[in-house]
């Protein structure tokens, strides 16, 4: 399917009428193309799903898969073009951002003090990991930075894949520096370099393993042969252990060099891609207490940013913040800060996520792991299910235990579910959670 | 016309070979343990290692320091100025991420070679390159596509970038075979090396260009080695590897010191005669996986052992039918072992030539080899002949003394009408099977046709004596004496004056071959010799070819699409029998295509569609339709008979291959007192071709005496044949030696069986 969405674009890029049907597509070509090709009209087929199933061509049909002689010329036509480019996201969502997300209580209030729509670069890099020794493998690497130098992986997920961006307008594009550009590259190489490096241990183990067992092997195999000379001629014995050691210390060079992991990285391309920003500064008040919330929020997908620490959980699309009073008393922490908080507080904030999530964490050996993974888990679900996530601290509960009760995170499938739930009833809920 | 007769040929089907079920038991506490345990369950100790013998820890090693190259953006990258549209960022970035290749978890070769895919296939070839490191011995049996399996690992290694120099060695029968596969299946094309000029300086060529095919007896050639062992192959082929159990032989040595990284060894028939043999081949791959020569023999081959083992503590004379010598008397020798003996009982040597034992042996046993052979030679009864050596060393377990051993096997000259081979069960038999199936595991993959499922449909042959016209019986006559006649003048010319390069010689052999095909043959022929020279004999033959309307044969094959109605494939190695053909099949109402060289790919496949789809006769030169599936069509006739049989194998496997679900039904035309008539004669029932598996041929052709191949052979009778007599006489001759060929191979593929059935778990 890839490559039929490639051909499809390949070829309406080069001019060509592509006509896909629901296996095949039919390519009228131009020209220049037929001229590449060697014919009018290509008729292009695709892998079977299943690569032991012989496939039967028709004389005109062009198999059109890795390393055949079709997909080459198309490559061949693509060398030296499309390694750079800026891009420019285009917003899709209303530029006012709809801030009436659900409530768990009515009396908490939200205002938006201020907005302020912005444009920021995205430098994504792509590289080329190729690993060989007795085999070959071939990663292809992307690292996505911000003007921070933070990662930011599923923004490369939208590239690439058919879909083609605007190029950004002449003064949008000269805003782009070329020296922070090139720190960036720099920065995503040494990126890419640890997951290489990262890579090749692993291979390593693999190889060194293989290569052990073929290096005793061969020292076996030698020594025996040599204790297996046995003439009366000790000059002519001794030659030929001679001979023997030699050829054993080749093939030991030949083994190990023929295990050497050699790695090549290149650099594939890169783009910029410029990303439509709106921040919004809020305030979250509930009777005497009021907090203070920023929230951004990528015009193009409609992620909103909300946890520093957790790029990955970028595609959000809902928040919600209970109300309930007494989680406010003592500064309650919102979104952003309760991620800090979790990264900060650690096992308290660990066990109350996990034990919220059904699991239970003894102690953490590396916290912010664990920690990293609690939070990964929740957000996924919450990305999944578009779930609610409740947020706020509550002191003294008797139905908590004082570790617990320092932060609440909760989580439910639907927001409406605990909406209509009181104090007491979250409370107890939380309290049977936590007893089993 | 009265003579003419179809006879269908009574073929043999061959025997399915039976499953096995073989014991494994622990070597270390010799408890019954499952056959693909690593560990016994038992004792817990390993029940395979690396090296297959010893238990040993692994030593610790250190890799060399990987190599990390990191290429530098091009300088335009920053500046700006190579910056593209979003659009073609895009296609580029779906081709990098299409063209990113994984571990050989998956092929990706797979949709660019031109061959039906069997899963089996596909499995040796991932196991070839995933668990053995591109270093495998695939030796399924005869017809499941071993050049199959070797072409997808080939063509994944290139595709991958992991090889680009490949060199394959095959006997000199099939280099155009394997030339011609590689290009129409795997779109590679191999230079076949038949001049040392084809060959330069090892850096001078660009790796692609060094794909070379040569024979074996070439490349042992002194000359040919040193010039092909400069170069480092990134894949090395051998097919046929059989041909390398010697370890001792050229051929051997020579495949031993190539340089390589990934090798691939094939042969149905591993195994001749001799587990060692295997033992052999398996070291070219992986020196060590079996242990030593001696350990392998000691470990592995129970029945030698044990048998001298006996014999040598009973100080007697073993006698057999034809086997039985003992030397006992070397006391200088026993003495000498005292001595320095400290090692327990273990076959010293154990070989086939009485030089090769001697060289090995004797200089342990004696001090004075020359005398020692004197003394071996004079024991040897008038009117034998060695067969077989082993030198045994052995201490008693009480006795605590030294003996020697050697053990002559002997046969009677006089009985020798064919080579004698020993019992193969008897040196078959490994000690452990399992073991050694464990071990052969690693290296070898051997499919058997029972095991992955694939079945042949049956064979139907026939041969269609045919009795030429009078017209026609002169012409054939004629030509004949006449070709005989000139034949042997230019062998009565002194050696300077001969026609340089054998053309004359060339030329009338095909005439000979074109007069038995069709009179518009024939006159391609004779317009050929007649130009340029004003023979009236020529030109009375040539009249007289032309006016032969239609060949005895023509009518023939109309006799025979009227009879078997079905889609009709016919064979004929000339252009202009195949024109006459046609035009008579046409003006008959059959439908008909063509297909020969002059045509375009394109046209290929649209003569193969039209044969498909509406025509019932496919008219074809040479082996011609190779690279398409024909199984729509089970009818075959060869019109005339290529002198090398292994083309008509190539005609049959056309139609009866992998995918062909009926009876595959070939007929012959056979025209009494011909040639073709002999050849067909020797083909079908003293080889017995058409009961042969596609791949069996070339296995009996190969064990013809002194290397040389059936058309060798018959030009050799042909050309040297003053009369039919002679002629007859010399094919009676070279039945002998055929049908000696057809029972070594017999013998042969008996012991494959016999080894599959051993080391069944060995098989995919």
């Amino acid at each position: 399917m890839i490559m039929k969405t490639f051909a499809t674009s390949f070829f309406s890029h080069f001019g060509a009428k592509a006509l896909p049907s629901e296996t095949d597509i039919l390519v009228v070509l131009p020209p220049d193309l037929e001229q590449v090709f060697g014919k009018p009209r290509l008729y292009l087929t695709f892998a079977n799903e299943d690569p032991a199933q012989p496939r039967e061509l028709s004389p005109n049909e062009d198999l059109l898969v890795y390393g055949s002689r079709t997909f080459d010329r198309m490559l061949a036509l693509l060398e030296g073009r499309g390694a750079t480019t800026h891009l420019q996201l285009p917003i899709r969502q209303p530029t006012e951002l709809d801030l009436r997300l659900p409530f768990a209580n009515a009396k908490a209030t939200l205002v938006e003090d201020d907005y302020q729509q912005s444009v920021e670069p995205f430098y994504v890099f792509h590289f080329r990991a190729t690993y060989i020794w007795a085999e070959k493998e071939e990663v292809f690497i992307t690292i996505t930075l911000d003007g921070a130098g933070a990662q930011h992986p599923h923004r490369s997920e939208l590239l690439g894949r058919g879909k083609v961006f605007g190029a950004p307008d002449e003064s949008e594009a000269r805003k782009i520096d070329a020296a922070l550009l090139r720190q960036q590259f720099e920065r995503a190489q040494k990126i890419a370099q640890a997951q290489v490096a990262e890579r090749a241990d692993a291979l390593e183990e693999i190889i060194k393993t293989r290569l052990r067992q073929i290096l005793a092997r061969l020292k076996r195999f030698y020594g025996r042969l040599m204790a297996e000379i046995t003439s009366d001629n000790p000059a002519r014995n001794e030659a030929a252990r001679a001979d023997l050691e030699a050829d054993l210390q080749r093939k030991q060079a030949d083994e190990l060099e023929r295990h050497r992991l050699r790695i090549q990285l290149a650099p594939v391309g890169y783009a910029v891609m410029l990303v439509p920003f709106i921040e919004h500064r809020l305030s979250l008040s509930c009777g005497q207490q009021t907090s203070r919330l920023t929230l951004r929020r990528d015009l193009h997908t409609g992620w909103v940013e909300t946890f520093s620490c957790q790029p990955e959980i970028e595609s959000i699309t809902d928040l919600a913040f209970s109300s309930f009073k007494d989680r406010f008393r003592a500064q309650g922490r919102f979104a952003e800060l309760c991620a800090e908080n979790a990264l900060l507080c650690r096992e308290d904030a660990l066990h109350s996520v996990l034990a919220v999530a059904g699991t239970k964490v003894e102690a953490p050996d590396a916290p912010e792991q664990v920690c990293r993974d609690a939070q990964r888990y929740i957000w996924r679900r919450v990305e999944a299910a578009r779930w609610v996530i409740y947020l706020g601290q509550r002191r003294g509960s008797k139905a908590l235990s004082p570790v617990l009760g320092r932060l609440l995170v909760m989580l439910d499938q639907e927001g409406n579910v605990i909406k209509r739930r009181k104090v007491g009833a979250v409370s107890r809920l939380l309290g049977r959670v936590f007893k089993r | 016309m009265t003579n003419d007769q179809l006879e269908w040929l009574p073929l043999s089907v061959p025997p399915q070979p039976k499953e096995t079920q073989s014991e494994f038991f622990c070597p270390h506490c010799n408890k019954a343990a499952p056959v693909n345990a690593d560990t016994c369950p038992h004792c817990g100790r390993p029940l395979i290692l690396a090296a297959g013998l010893t238990e040993e820890a692994l030593p610790e090693i250190a890799l060399l320091e990987r190599q990390l190259d990191i290429a530098p953006p091009p300088e335009d990258w920053f500046s700006g100025r190579g910056l593209d549209t979003p659009a073609m960022y895009d296609l580029r970035l779906q081709a990098e991420r299409l063209y990113v290749t994984g571990g050989f978890e998956r092929l990706i070769c797979l949709d660019d070679i031109n061959i039906d895919h069997y899963q089996y296939q596909l499995e040796a070839a991932q196991r070839a390159l995933r668990d053995m490191g591109g270093r495998a011995l695939l030796a399924d049996e005869v017809g499941l596509g071993k050049t199959i399996e070797a072409g997808i690992v080939m063509k994944e290694l290139i595709e991958r970038g992991l090889a680009q120099t490949v060199l394959i060695i095959v006997p000199a029968s099939l280099t155009w075979q394997w030339q011609e596969e590689m290009a129409a299946k795997f779109y590679e094309d191999f230079l076949v090396l038949e001049k040392l000029s084809q060959l330069s300086a090892p850096n001078s060529l660009p790796p692609k260009a060094c794909r070379w095919i040569i024979s074996y007896s070439r490349a042992r050639s002194s000359a040919w080695a040193e010039r092909l062992l400069a170069f480092e192959y990134d894949l090395l082929i051998v097919d046929e590897a059989h041909k390398l159990k010697n370890h001792r032989s050229k051929s051997y040595r020579f495949v031993d010191q190539i340089r390589k990284r990934y090798v691939l060894m094939l042969s149905a028939t591993p195994v001749h005669n001799n587990l060692l043999e295997l033992y052999n081949l398996i070291t070219i791959l992986r020196p060590g996986h079996l242990g030593t020569r001696r350990a392998f023999a000691r470990d592995f081959i129970a029945t030698p052992t044990a048998l001298v083992k006996r014999r040598a503590y009973r100080r007697t004379i073993y006698s057999r039918p034809s086997v039985h010598a003992y030397l006992r008397k070397n006391r200088q020798a026993r003495q000498e072992y005292r001595q320095k003996g400290d090692e327990a009982f273990r076959i010293v040597a154990r070989t086939e030539s009485l030089d090769e034992f001697l060289a090995v042996f004797l200089p342990k046993a004696d001090a004075q080899p020359k005398a020692a052979i004197e003394e071996i030679r004079s024991l040897m009864p008038e009117g034998y002949d060695v067969v077989e050596f082993e030198g045994v060393e052995w201490r008693s377990w009480y006795r605590r003394r030294i003996d020697f051993v050697c053990r002559l096997r002997l046969r009677p000259k006089a009985k020798r009408p064919e080579p004698s081979r020993p019992d193969p069960r008897r040196r078959l038999r490994p000690q452990n099977p399992a073991l050694v199936r464990a071990l052969l595991r690693e290296v070898m993959i051997r499919n058997r046709r029972s095991s992955v499922g694939v079945r042949f449909p049956p064979r139907e042959a026939a041969i269609y004596h045919l009795t030429l016209s009078p017209p026609e019986r002169k012409l054939y006559n004629d030509v004949t004496a006449y070709i005989r006649e000139e034949l042997r003048n230019v062998q009565q010319l002194p050696s300077g004056k001969r026609p340089a390069g054998g053309v004359l010689q060339l030329r009338l052999m095909t005439l000979q071959k074109q007069l038995a095909s069709s009179p518009q043959a024939a006159v391609q022929g004779l317009e050929k010799l007649t130009a340029g020279q004003n023979d009236d004999r020529l030109n009375d033959y040539l009249a007289l070819a032309r006016s032969i309307e239609q060949g005895r044969k023509v009518k023939a094959v109309q006799t025979i699409l009227e009879q078997y109605p079905h889609k009709t494939l016919i064979f004929t190695d000339y252009l202009a029998s195949m024109r006459a053909l046609n035009a008579t099949l046409t003006a008959s109402g059959f439908e008909t295509t063509l297909f020969h060289g002059g045509l375009s790919a394109y046209e290929r496949i649209e003569a193969v569609r039209e044969f498909r789809n509406s025509a019932q006769v496919m008219i074809s030169l040479r082996s011609g339709g190779e690279g398409h599936n024909l199984q729509f069509c089970r009818q075959m006739i060869n019109f005339d008979l290529p002198w090398n049989p292994m083309i008509i194998e190539q005609r049959i496997g056309r139609i009866h291959r992998l995918g062909q679900k009926r009876k595959v039904r070939i007929f012959n035309l056979s025209v009494a007192n011909t040639i073709e008539a002999y050849i067909l004669e020797l083909l079908a029932n003293k080889i017995r071709m058409f009961e042969l598996v596609i791949g069996e041929l070339d296995l009996i052709l190969g064990e013809l005496a002194g290397q040389r191949s059936f058309e060798s052979y018959l030009q050799e009778a042909w050309v040297g044949s003053q009369s039919e007599a002679e002629l007859l006489q010399k094919i009676v001759e070279l039945e002998k030696i055929i049908t000696g060929a057809r029972a070594t191979y017999t013998q042969i593929r008996s012991t494959s069986d016999e080894l599959s059935d051993i080391l069944g778990g060995a098989e995919s």
